[in-house]
C-alpha cells in the first residue's frame, strides 16, 4: 500500500502517513477550497489501511487553525481512527496544540473525552 | 420635687454633741447621719448608706473638717457629695481653704435655721439638677451612638449603589471622582451607565446634606435607572426633563410651598461611536478643556424638582475630535470657605483645572483634594463635595478589511492573510485567531450560499461584501450577499436560536452536530455560525433588505467587544 503525501498549502495542511509504519502525521491550518474533496483521499487511505494493512496506528495531529468544516471531518476522521482501535490493533493520536491556543486545545479535549483509544493531549 | 428632696440624706459632722443636735433638728425633714469625728464620717460616707449631702464642722480634735473635706475629695465614690463647712471662724482665708478643698458652701455658727435650711435645700436641689443633668447625658450619648450606628448602616447602603472607581474605569478608563461627604452619607451622588455605544455620567447634588439628602439621593439613583436604564432615554435634555417630572410627582409637589426638595444635575452622555459628546445641566455648569482651551456650558438656571418652572433642558452637543477633559461638580468645593470666610470659588477651579488637566486622572484628584483641603484650612466642610473627571478621547475607526465581489478560493486567503496583518500591531494573536475565524465563516457561507454566482475554472463562486472594522475596543463583522426569501427566514431562524442559548448549550449543541453520522459536506460541518457565537459570546444580527432591483439582500452584524475576550 502506498504512502499518502500531501504538500502544505495556506488553506490545507500537510498530509504524511506512512503505510509502512503506520506512522501519520498532518500539519498546518485547514480551510480549503472544498474540504470534501480535500479529505476525500484522507478518508480512502485511511480505510484501504484499515481493510487492507491492519496493523498499529499512530497519528499525530499537529493543526494550528480548522475552518468549521474542517472541524466536522476531522471530527469524523478521529471517530474512523478510535473505531479501528477497538479490533484489537493498538493506536494511538497524539494532537498538539500550541500555547494559549485555546481553541484548538478545546477541541483536542472534545475528542478526548468521546474516543477510547490512547489520546494524549501534547502543548508544543 | 420635694417629695425627693425629702429622701435626701444628709451627714452631720460635728465634735459638740449640742451642735448636732440642733442641726439634726433643723434637718428634721431630712433623714440624718451623724458622726462626733472626723474618722467616723469618712466610715460613713465610704459606707453603704451614702449621705446625698454633708455638713462638716471644721475644727474639730484629731482629724479636722478641712482633711476630712480632702480625703472626701480624693476618692471618686465620694466627691460629688456636696460639702458645706460650718464653723465659727469666718476669715477669709479659712473660706478660701475651704472652697479650694471642693466645698460648696459655708454655714457660720451661731446657727440661723433658715439660713441652714435655705442652703441645705439649695445645694440639694443643685445635686439632684447634676444628676438629672448627667442622666440625660448618658441617654443623650447614647442615642446619639444609636443614630450613628444607624447612619453607618445607611453609609454601606449608599456605598452599595455607588459604583467603584474600577467599575467607572471599566466604562471610561481614564476618570476619577473626588467624592467627600459633609457628613456619614451624602446628598450629592455620582451615576454612570452604559449601554451600547453610549456611556452615560451625571454628577447630582440634593437639596440638603446628610440623612435627607441621602434619602434624595437614593430616590434620584433610583429615577436614572428608571429613565436611562429600562426607558432608554439618551437625550441629556430629556433625561434631565423626564427626571424634573418624575421627582415632582414622586414627591407630590405643591405648588405653593415655598421651598422645595429637588436636585441640581450635571449630566452627560459620550456617544464613543460618533465621538459626539451631549451634556445637560440643571442649575450646575458643565466645564471641559479641549485643545487647551477652557469651555463652560452654564446649564439650565432651573433645578430638577422645581415644581414652579416649567422650562425644559437644554442639550448641547460637543464634538469629540481630540482628546477633551470633561469635568462636573456639585457646589459644594466651590462654595467651601477658608478661615478668612472666602470662597474656594469657581474662578479658581476653573485656573487650577486649566493647570492640571493634561495630566493623567490619578494625578489630578490627587492635585484637587490638596487644594481643597489646604484652602478648607482648619474650616469645617460646608457641603458634601464631588467633582467627575473624565477624559474622553475620539476613537479612530481602523478598516481592517474591506471587501466587495466574487470571494473566490484565492480572494478568501489572501484576505484573510490582509485581515491577520492589519490586526497584528491591534489584538493579540489569540483575539486575531478568533476574529480570523469569524471573518473565514462569513466569507466561506458567502462562497457557497450567495444567490449571486459567478463561474470560475468550473466552480460556481459566491459573490458579495465582507467588512473588518475596528473601532477603539470593538471589532465589526458586516457581511451580506444575495439571498432567497426561504434561505433568509431559514438563516435567521437558525441564528436566532443560537443567539438564545447560553455557553453550555451551545457547546453541547456543537458536540450532537458534530456526532452526526452524516458525511460531512463541502459547504461547512453545519457548525460555522453557532461555532462564531460561542468563541465570541456575541451575538449574530441578522437582518435583510432590498436592492434597488428587488432582490433580497441578508446582512450579517457581529460586533466583539475585546474588553471581554480575555488576552
Amino acid at each position: 500500500m502506498d504512502n499518502l503525501i500531501i504538500e502544505k498549502t495556506k488553506s490545507s495542511p500537510a498530509i504524511n502517513f506512512n503505510a509502512a509504519t503506520g506512522k501519520c502525521e498532518m500539519v498546518g491550518s485547514s480551510y480549503p477550497e472544498n474540504a470534501s474533496e480535500f479529505y476525500t483521499p484522507v478518508f480512502d487511505w485511511l480505510n484501504n489501511y484499515i481493510t487492507q494493512v491492519t496493523r498499529d496506528l499512530y497519528f499525530d495531529f499537529k493543526l494550528d487553525y480548522l475552518n468549521s468544516s474542517s472541524i466536522k471531518f476531522i471530527s469524523e476522521f478521529v471517530d474512523k481512527i478510535d473505531k479501528y482501535g477497538k479490533i484489537g490493533v493498538t493506536v494511538e493520536i497524539n494532537w498538539h496544540f500550541r500555547d494559549e491556543d485555546e481553541d484548538i486545545k478545546e477541541l483536542g479535549e472534545e475528542f478526548k473525552d468521546e474516543v477510547s483509544c490512547k489520546f494524549n493531549l501534547i502543548e508544543d | 420635687m420635694s417629695q425627693e428632696i425629702k429622701d435626701q440624706r444628709i451627714l452631720i459632722v460635728d465634735d459638740a454633741l449640742e451642735n448636732v443636735e440642733i442641726l439634726g433638728s433643723i434637718l428634721s425633714n431630712y433623714k440624718r447621719s451623724v458622726a462626733l469625728n472626723g474618722e467616723k464620717a469618712l466610715k460613713i460616707a465610704f459606707g453603704e448608706n451614702k449621705p446625698d449631702l454633708i455638713l462638716l464642722d471644721v475644727l474639730m480634735p484629731g482629724m479636722d473638717g478641712f482633711e476630712v473635706c480632702r480625703r472626701l475629695k480624693e476618692n471618686p465614690q465620694t466627691k460629688d457629695i456636696p460639702v458645706i463647712f460650718i464653723t465659727a471662724k469666718t476669715e477669709v482665708e479659712d473660706e478660701t481653704k475651704g472652697l479650694e478643698l471642693g466645698a460648696v458652701d459655708f454655714i457660720p455658727k451661731p446657727i440661723s435655721p433658715p439660713v441652714v435650711l435655705a442652703r441645705v435645700k439649695n445645694h440639694l436641689e443643685l445635686k439632684m439638677a447634676r444628676q438629672d443633668l448627667e442622666k440625660n447625658n448618658q441617654e443623650l450619648a447614647w442615642h446619639n451612638k444609636y443614630i450613628t450606628d444607624s447612619i453607618n448602616y445607611a453609609k454601606r447602603i449608599q456605598s452599595a449603589i455607588l459604583q467603584t472607581e474600577q467599575q467607572i474605569q471599566k466604562i471610561f478608563p481614564e476618570s476619577f471622582y473626588l467624592y467627600k461627604p459633609k457628613d456619614i452619607v451624602s446628598g450629592d451622588f455620582y451615576w454612570f451607565s452604559e449601554t451600547e455605544d453610549l456611556k452615560i455620567f451625571a454628577a447630582v447634588d440634593c437639596t440638603g446634606h446628610g440623612v435627607p439628602g441621602a434619602f434624595m439621593s437614593i430616590i434620584g439613583n433610583t429615577l436614572l435607572n428608571e429613565i436611562v436604564n429600562m426607558l432608554k432615554i439618551k437625550d441629556p435634555g430629556q433625561i434631565l426633563n423626564r427626571l424634573d417630572k418624575r421627582v415632582i410627582s414622586e414627591l407630590q409637589k405643591d405648588i405653593n410651598i415655598s421651598t422645595y426638595d429637588g436636585m441640581d444635575v450635571a449630566l452627560g452622555v459620550f456617544d464613543s461611536r460618533k465621538n459626539i459628546l451631549k451634556v445637560a445641566g440643571a442649575y450646575r455648569p458643565i466645564y471641559y478643556i479641549q485643545n487647551n482651551q477652557f469651555f463652560e456650558i452654564k446649564g439650565d438656571r432651573k433645578s430638577i424638582g422645581d415644581p414652579k418652572k416649567e422650562t425644559s433642558f437644554t442639550t448641547t452637543t460637543i464634538k469629540i475630535d481630540s482628546d477633551t477633559e470633561v469635568y462636573i461638580f456639585s457646589d459644594g468645593i466651590t462654595d467651601q470657605n477658608n478661615i478668612d470666610e472666602k470662597k474656594f470659588s469657581a474662578s479658581k477651579l476653573k485656573e487650577l483645572l486649566n493647570s492640571i488637566h493634561s495630566k493623567e486622572t490619578t494625578e489630578q484628584k490627587k492635585i484637587l483634594l490638596e487644594q481643597f483641603e489646604a484652602h478648607r484650612g482648619e474650616v469645617t466642610q460646608r457641603d458634601d463635595v464631588l467633582l467627575i473627571g473624565i477624559r474622553l478621547q475620539p476613537l479612530k475607526e481602523i478598516n481592517i478589511i474591506n471587501y466587495f465581489g466574487p470571494l473566490t478560493h484565492d480572494k478568501i486567503v489572501s484576505l484573510g492573510e490582509e485581515l491577520d496583518k492589519n490586526l497584528q500591531s491591534f489584538l493579540t494573536p489569540k483575539q486575531i485567531k478568533m476574529i480570523f475565524f469569524c471573518a473565514n465563516e462569513f466569507m466561506q457561507n458567502i462562497y457557497n450560499y450567495s444567490e449571486e454566482v459567478i463561474t470560475e475554472e468550473n466552480k460556481s463562486v459566491g459573490v458579495g461584501s465582507i467588512d473588518v472594522t475596528l473601532i477603539g475596543q470593538t471589532l465589526e463583522i458586516k457581511s451580506f450577499n444575495k439571498t432567497s426569501n426561504e434561505s433568509f427566514e431559514r438563516v435567521k431562524d437558525k441564528i436566532s436560536y443560537y443567539n438564545s442559548l447560553d455557553e453550555d448549550q451551545l457547546k453541547a449543541l456543537k458536540k450532537e452536530k458534530l456526532a452526526v453520522e452524516s458525511e460531512a459536506t463541502s459547504k461547512g460541518g453545519g457548525i460555522g455560525f453557532l461555532e462564531i457565537i460561542r468563541r465570541t459570546k456575541s451575538p449574530i444580527i441578522v437582518t435583510n433588505d432590498f436592492d434597488p432591483i428587488n432582490q433580497n439582500i441578508i446582512k450579517f452584524y457581529l460586533k466583539i467587544n475585546l474588553g471581554d475576550t480575555n488576552g
